[in-house]
């Protein structure tokens, strides 16, 4: 069946080359639809295609960059399936169709659909590496994790230092406490592209994990340097800083953070207790107000300003306040339920 | 043989009796206890951690339980990861032109990123030792040895329970372990009524709190029968 249509499929080109004027008019439209889609026109690009194909009915190209169009560019998904469809009807070999179609099909979420188109284009092309990708990422998205690991590696048999692959098993490794092999492969990554923000930045993470504070500290400033706007990078740096004692250095990220992200209650937060900690009392009750402001039922703020009253500023009046808010909110600390309650006898 | 036997238990009290009063002493330096002898009275005072017991007038479960120490680690979670998601790219398209440059497009179904790892950091002080600390003396009025009791030869131990106000002062008194005669205990509990105390403060805070107090009633024989 298939070798019959290939035959036809070739007839029809051995046609249209029988007839240059329209095969050139045809493909002169297909070309200006790629120019055009190149260029965001999206509706004139699928206009020239369909002219394209009013001149040939059975071009197969045509089909699928419509397809694509539809779905990129003017997000209609539906009409994407279908072009990508008849560009498969006309063309059953056409394994950048399956795989387009596959990748639509992941947009609705109709992924066990996805995964059979992947499939036929990996069934034409093995080694097919996007469709390989796409695959292992279908799997990832409906967590199958077990399924996904030996996804990722079949990308990585054939490319083995394809960074979002290397990136992607590094994580699902490391999800699966896998973390030597993930370590692995996400030092590959960073040799690769030493510039991957993510891989260090989960390296830091990791490094952490195993309490090796020097290298988790590290990974997060390279992480820094690769993006410089990497807020939970920063962020976790603060951590470190903090714990070593540096205490400067830790406002500094901390105040990075915040500025980065200026509704970041957490930040202003942890601000707070390192600013506390340096005995600068103003700043560090102004950022646990702006914790507050910006998340007032967030009790941990309510503990960390009720100590700074009760310690710092020796205000037992508004630190009981404090605390009784902490507590209205959920807060559990021994002491502190321990205060209220004798306070009210 | 017999009174030889008493004086030299009594002698052995004694010994021990002191240098209990030495660790009390350093234990508690604001408290003035001394041993006395030419008084009659031996007045021993003792902060002792009175958990469980069901007679007291507070509650008695929280005397002295001291706080837990809390470690607080910041937990570490990966980054949450945000997966690319892939569209058809007009590259994919077989005629394509090299040179054709690749449109960027919004991803479909883009999964978006929670960014934040929940990390707080915590203001510790609370939890740096020496935070907490204890009801001390600040004015004990030792009790007068009645005087029936010297001539009776009544000696003993009563222990107070104290129930000690916020402000220091002294609130329900009551008879923990009697000195096996009232006239001794009731001596004590009526001294104690007017001893004021630090509180005991947690934090910042100055917090109720109760404590037992021993009060040893000793009648102490001529110098030279003091022996170590």
């Amino acid at each position: 069946m298939r070798t019959v249509r290939t035959l036809l499929a070739a007839m029809m080109i051995l046609l249209s080359w029988s007839i240059p004027a329209h095969a050139d008019e045809a493909k002169k439209l297909y070309n200006q639809a790629m120019a055009q889609a190149g260029q965001g026109k999206y509706d004139m690009a699928a206009e020239s295609l369909r002219k394209a194909i009013g001149i040939r009915p059975k071009f197969a190209e045509a089909y699928h960059l419509l397809g694509i169009i539809y779905a990129t560019g003017l997000r209609r998904l539906p009409e994407a399936v279908e072009s990508l469809k008849k560009a498969i009807e006309l063309n059953p070999n056409f394994a950048e169709a399956y795989y387009n179609l596959g990748l639509v099909y992941q947009g609705q979420g109709k992924f066990p659909e996805a995964e059979q188109e992947l499939q036929r284009a990996l069934a034409l092309y093995p080694r097919y590496e996007e469709a390989l990708l796409s695959l292992a990422q279908l799997y990832e998205r409906q967590q199958a994790v077990s399924r996904a690991i030996p996804a990722y590696q079949r990308v990585l048999s054939v490319k083995p230092d394809h960074p979002e692959a290397l990136y992607a098993l590094g994580y699902l490794l490391e999800s699966q406490g896998r973390s030597a092999e993930a370590r692995e492969l996400l030092a590959r990554l960073v040799t690769v592209q030493p510039d991957h923000a993510d891989a260090h930045y989960l390296l830091g993470t990791m490094a952490e994990k195993a309490n090796q504070a020097a290298d988790a500290e590290k990974a997060y400033r390279r992480a820094i340097a690769a993006r410089p706007d990497f807020v939970d990078a920063h962020y976790n740096l603060g951590f470190l800083l903090r714990a070593k004692g540096e205490l400067g250095a830790a406002v500094q990220e901390f105040q990075t953070v915040v500025k980065l992200k200026p509704d970041y209650a957490d930040a202003f937060l942890n601000l707070g207790v390192v600013y506390a900690l340096q005995r600068k009392f103003d700043p560090a009750e102004q950022a646990y107000e702006e914790a507050i402001r910006l998340r007032p039922t967030m009790a941990e703020a309510y503990y960390n300003l009720g100590v700074f009253y009760e310690f710092h500023l020796k205000d037992t009046e508004r630190a009981l306040v404090t605390y009784k808010k902490y507590l209205d909110l959920g807060g559990k600390d021994d002491r502190i339920q321990r205060i209220v309650r004798d306070m009210r006898k | 043989m017999k009174r030889v036997n008493q004086g030299l238990n009594r002698s052995l009290a004694c010994a021990r009796l002191r240098s209990l009063m030495k660790v009390l002493r350093t234990a508690h330096s604001n408290c003035r206890c001394d041993w006395l002898v030419a008084g009659g009275v031996a007045l021993a005072l003792l902060m002792t951690p009175s958990g469980g017991h069901s007679t007291s007038p507070a509650e008695p479960d929280r005397i002295e339980q001291l706080d837990e120490v809390e470690v607080t680690a910041a937990r570490i979670a990966p980054h949450p990861r945000v997966l690319p998601a892939l569209t058809p790219e007009v590259s994919t398209a077989t005629l394509l032109p090299p040179d054709v440059p690749r449109q960027p497009f919004t991803p479909i179904g883009s999964m978006l990123s929670e960014s934040a790892i929940p990390r707080l950091l915590r203001d510790e002080t609370a939890q740096s030792p020496g935070k907490r600390t204890r009801v001390r003396y600040l004015e004990i009025t030792r009790p007068a040895y009645p005087r029936r009791a010297r001539e009776m030869g009544w000696e003993g131990t009563v222990v107070l329970r104290l129930e000690v106000h916020a402000d220091g002062t002294v609130g329900e008194v009551s008879v923990q372990q009697s000195a096996g005669h009232d006239l001794l205990d009731q001596a004590a509990m009526n001294a104690a009524k007017g001893w004021s105390f630090a509180p005991q403060m947690d934090g910042a805070f100055a917090v109720p709190a109760v404590v037992d107090v021993p009060v040893r009633f000793d009648l102490t024989e001529p110098e030279s029968q003091l022996v170590r």
